[in-house]
């Protein structure tokens, strides 16, 4: 069926984020529902005291601690000292995981352009509130070759790794997933961006993350091919990541019951995930990424 | 049909179907980003369950059904059918008279089953056959030449309509086997004979109830006669008038009686009522018993059903009545139509009426052009021509007055007998002539004769009936040589000394020797003894029944439907109106011999003729088709075609007629409708 297989020509001569799509995200924020400590400076308080001009709070002095934020009129009033505390502004951990399996490159365009477009919107957003941006395939390699990016200039090296990023991983999610939490031990935000056809499943993968205590969003990406499948006759179906096959007789029976399996499915990742704190959003290939953020994921609360 | 390890093979098929099913060879490879779901659909449709599969699996049974009906179809249903073997057809019909008859066995008219019989025959034909269609009566038309087109075929068969007339199928069959058999042509200029077409070997069906006249000259060559009887086997009892008239008034001398011959074609005798109508008045009626056919000894101890083969040899029963009209005739003031009608339903009602016509006398015109005869005036002046002919004698000289010419031109006269005298022009009416020749190069006088006997005398021509010469002596006399189509009456050893000849519609008799002799000094001896026998009386008297239209009753010509009826009315109309049965009029003009000639006498009954525009009725004659093979309607089991007999099919060849192309066509639209579904399946 020429219809199932994904032009990658096409797909891949559009540009991964257009001027007019940079405009509108600049304007945009990502939000997080945790105030996570970051590693350097940034544009957001963080549970850290640090060096701000904001007061925060007062405790007692202990040996060893910085004389300069000694509170000496304080002494001067009470004869103990204190210890003056400043609201610190933090950068922010800002993951986004995109599922590389062959899978991913069905659809028109395929599941996996839609996914690194979507992945450079908001790691756009990110650089330019100087968060920490950073973007991996989950290949299941121990050594990230993913630069942690921060900072509006940082915008080219962030699409050039996504034009390089290929989806030829055999890996599972699960795999996949824990290599990606023993690399990295930042708290932040996490965007994972999948089909979720794994046939392992991907409850696992998700309850790693939620172990690592991140504010995660799941990005459920489907082609329309997946969603209403045009295909008719006696058909053996090759899966393309495990060369499984099912022989199906297409009737319009078969199709019903096809989309009655896929709606539970979603209904299940999607019920799966808001039990455990993940928000969930579905989306097909032929939503335009703008619309997605703009509208679906601000309304999600991922952006502001 | 097929041996035991055809089927065999056969029976594998269905399973081999089945198991092809399960195999599912023929699947298409698709490759998708993952079977995760549609494993997961499959197993909830336990579409791998065997028999779950199969179900509302349309295309399997219709490949089922497929293999099914063909293997009915290799069991050869088929029902009895009727052979129809050849590539080429004539279809011969009888629309004669007696094909109206109703004793079929559905009741419809003969022509109506004959027609049905052929339809079948058209559908049973292959589409490379070629048929044709000839009907005929008294005679013959080609409805359809060959053609392979069914429907126009059934067209043409279906527009037959049965007429009023007699059967005789000489010309059909000359014309059927023309086509079977073509004939040679020789080539003029190269002086060799050329083969014109390809004989066509064909089979002939001829739908007839067999009333038809046996044929005397038939060389069927290339073509095979099958004759299909049409009618109840079992002769039906049907009383019919064969004949019907009204005598002469000279042979009865002077009384007139209607003359009436019943016909039963049935075995049993049946007890009829009979009327008699003069006008629309019932005149007489009678109740009269018809005997039935006679049963031949030997087939006494036969059923009803056995005694098809007595027919051709036993004769219809008959009965003969006369009814006395000479006190109506002698009241009669104009032309009076008697209708004579047997009160009796039967399966043939054409013959249960028959019609004649009582015209008031006309006095036949009759001049005699002499100057001195008087056996000529004594044979003109007996009692029984006077009843009929006004005779007028004049001196030779009348041939050159006006008033001669007048009444010769308009056809005042009947008959002119010019006594060794010619006109200059021949007049509007039939002429004798003794002595001398009609003008023109036409008659001739070849030899003188001297004392010569007379060697033969032709009795079989209506002048000279009873006219015996033998012993007629002639002392002078000429030998005659007539126009082309003259027939010689009387010959001496010289040769013709009375010859008759025709002329435009007239007739003209030569004789050749004077009766009296005009000497020059005024002596007029006799030339003959012929005066004084008894055949000279005979031979006026012929002459004037004969060419002085001398017949009184219209009723004694035969007017038989489908036949032209020469009318001369009693004034030299320029044009006249002629009322058939039914009320249709029809305009004639004058022929130039002063006569009308009708030819639209497809109806029994009587028809009426008037001068154009006038209401006032000339005469009437009647058209009647009182024909005893016609009245006949028992069934013949044979035909006499010349030399050949062909006997009766009515006891149909069974034949198989095979459903398996229907089969098979069945199958072939189960398969185009699978290849349609295979193609839609979403729809399934």
């Amino acid at each position: 069926m020429a219809n199932a297989v994904p032009s990658k020509k096409n797909s891949q001569e559009e540009p991964l984020l257009s001027p007019a799509l940079l405009a509108q995200l600049e304007r945009m924020e990502l939000v997080s529902r945790k105030i996570f400590r970051g590693r350097m400076k940034g544009e957001r308080r963080s549970k850290r005291k640090g060096q701000s001009v904001e007061f925060a709070d007062f405790r007692n002095y202990v040996a060893g601690d910085d004389l300069r934020f000694i509170d000496w009129n304080m002494y001067a009033r009470l004869d103990k000292l204190f210890l003056k505390l400043f609201m610190e502004e933090e950068d922010l951990h800002f993951y986004t995981l995109i599922d590389v399996s062959p899978s991913m490159q069905f659809g028109s365009p395929t599941k996996f352009q839609y996914a690194k477009q979507l992945a450079g919107a908001l790691g756009y957003i990110g650089l330019c509130r100087a968060d920490r941006v950073k973007i991996e395939a989950l290949d299941g390699s121990r050594n990230s070759n993913a630069p942690t990016l921060r900072g509006r200039s940082s915008l080219w090296q962030l699409v050039d790794h996504l034009e390089r990023m290929e989806s030829q991983s055999t890996v599972t999610m699960t795999e996949a997933v824990k290599a990606f939490c023993l690399r990295n031990t930042g708290k932040g935000i996490l965007v994972l961006i999948t089909d979720l056809m794994d046939k392992s499943g991907y409850e696992e993968a998700l309850k790693y993350l939620v172990a690592r205590d991140l504010d995660i969003y799941l990005i459920h990406v489907l082609s329309q091919e997946e969603i209403d499948p045009d295909i008719n006759g006696d058909l053996k179906l090759v899966d393309c990541e495990d060369q499984d096959i099912a022989e199906v007789s297409v009737s319009q029976r078969l199709i019903d019951r096809y989309k009655q399996t896929l709606a539970s499915f979603i209904e299940q990742a999607r019920d799966f995930s808001s039990r455990r704190g993940i928000v969930y959003t579905m989306t097909s290939t032929e939503r335009s990424v703008d619309r997605l953020v703009s509208r679906y994921l601000r309304q999600r609360g991922l952006v502001r | 049909m097929l041996t035991w390890y055809q089927w065999l093979i056969l029976g594998l098929v269905p399973p081999l179907i089945l198991s092809l099913y399960f195999l599912k060879l023929r699947r298409v490879p698709l490759e998708v980003p993952s079977t995760y779901l549609w494993t997961k659909t499959v197993e909830d449709m336990h579409v791998n369950s065997i028999w779950q599969r199969l179900r509302n699996n349309l295309l399997l049974w219709l490949q089922l059904l497929v293999v099914l009906i063909l293997m009915i179809a290799c069991l050869r249903p088929g029902c009895t059918g009727e052979k129809l073997a050849g590539d080429r057809f004539i279809f011969l019909v009888d629309k004669s008279a007696s094909m109206s008859a109703t004793d079929t066995e559905s009741g419809i008219t003969r022509l109506e089953d004959a027609k049905n019989q052929i339809y079948t025959l058209i559908d049973r034909m292959k589409s490379s056959d070629a048929a044709m269609v000839i009907s005929f009566s008294d005679t013959e038309g080609v409805d359809q030449s060959y053609t392979k087109n069914k429907a126009i075929l059934k067209r043409k068969v279906k527009s037959i309509e049965a007429t009023q007339q007699g059967s005789d199928i000489n010309r059909a069959l000359v014309a059927a086997t023309g086509l079977a058999n073509p004939g040679r042509t020789s080539d003029k200029l190269s002086n060799t004979d050329v083969q014109v077409a390809d004989a066509l070997a064909a089979t002939m069906y001829i739908f007839s109830d067999g009333a038809i006249k046996d044929v005397s000259k038939y060389a069927p060559g290339e073509l095979t006669a099958i004759y299909q009887p049409v009618g109840a086997v079992t002769p039906a009892s049907n009383i019919g008038i064969t004949t019907f008239s009204v005598n002469d008034q000279l042979d009865t001398g002077g009384s007139i009686e209607a003359f009436v011959r019943l016909q039963n074609s049935g075995f049993a005798p049946k007890t009829i009522e009979v009327s008699l109508y003069i006008g629309d008045q019932l005149t007489d009626a009678d109740t009269v018993t018809v005997p039935g056919r006679e049963i031949a000894e030997a087939n006494m101890s036969l059923g009803a059903n056995s005694r098809l083969a007595d027919i051709g040899q036993s004769p219809p029963g008959g009965l003969s009545l006369k009814f006395d009209l000479t006190s109506v005739a002698a009241v009669l003031e104009s032309a009076a139509p008697i209708r004579f009608k047997i009160d009796a339903p039967d399966d043939y009602l054409l013959d249960n009426e028959a019609y004649c016509v009582l015209n008031p006398s006309r006095l036949t015109n009759i001049l005699v052009l002499t100057d001195y005869n008087p056996a000529l005036k004594l044979a003109s002046s007996t009692d029984r021509l006077k009843k009929i002919a006004n005779v007028e004698f004049s001196e030779r000289s009348f041939l050159k007055e006006k008033e001669y010419e007048t009444n010769a031109a308009l056809g005042v006269y009947d008959l002119i007998i010019f006594d060794q005298c010619a006109p200059e022009t021949m007049p509007a009416c039939n002429t004798v002539f003794l002595s001398s020749l009609p003008p023109g190069e036409d008659w001739k006088f070849t030899e003188e004769l001297e004392i010569t006997p007379i060697i033969y005398t032709n009795n079989s021509h209506p002048v000279m009936f009873d006219v015996q010469m033998q012993s007629v002596s002639i002392l002078n006399g000429q030998v005659i040589e007539g126009p082309k189509g003259s027939t010689n009456l009387v010959e001496s050893i010289a040769g013709p000394v009375i010859a008759i000849g025709p002329r435009s519609g007239f007739e003209d008799i030569v004789v050749g020797f004077p009766m009296i002799l005009y000497e020059e000094d005024g002596e007029t001896p006799y030339n003959t003894d012929w005066h004084k026998k008894p055949s000279f009386p005979f031979f006026m008297q012929n002459i004037i029944r004969t060419l002085g239209s001398g017949s009184r009753f219209n009723s004694l010509r035969a007017n038989r439907p489908g036949n032209p009826v020469k009318i001369k009315p009693r004034y030299p109309y320029e044009e006249i109106d002629v009322k058939n049965p039914k009320g249709r009029q029809e305009s004639l003009q004058q022929q130039p011999n002063k006569s009308f000639v009708y030819n639209q006498t497809e109806d029994t009954g009587i028809y009426s003729v008037s001068e154009k525009g006038s209401l006032e009725v000339d005469q009437l004659f009647a058209v009647n088709l009182l024909d005893r093979l016609e009245s006949d309607i028992a069934v013949r089991d044979e035909l006499k075609l010349g030399y050949e007999s062909i006997k009766g099919n009515s006891t149909r060849e069974p034949a198989r007629r095979d459903f398996w192309t229907f089969l098979a066509f069945f199958a072939l639209m189960a398969l185009t409708l699978e290849w349609i579904i295979y193609n839609r399946r979403v729809f399934i």
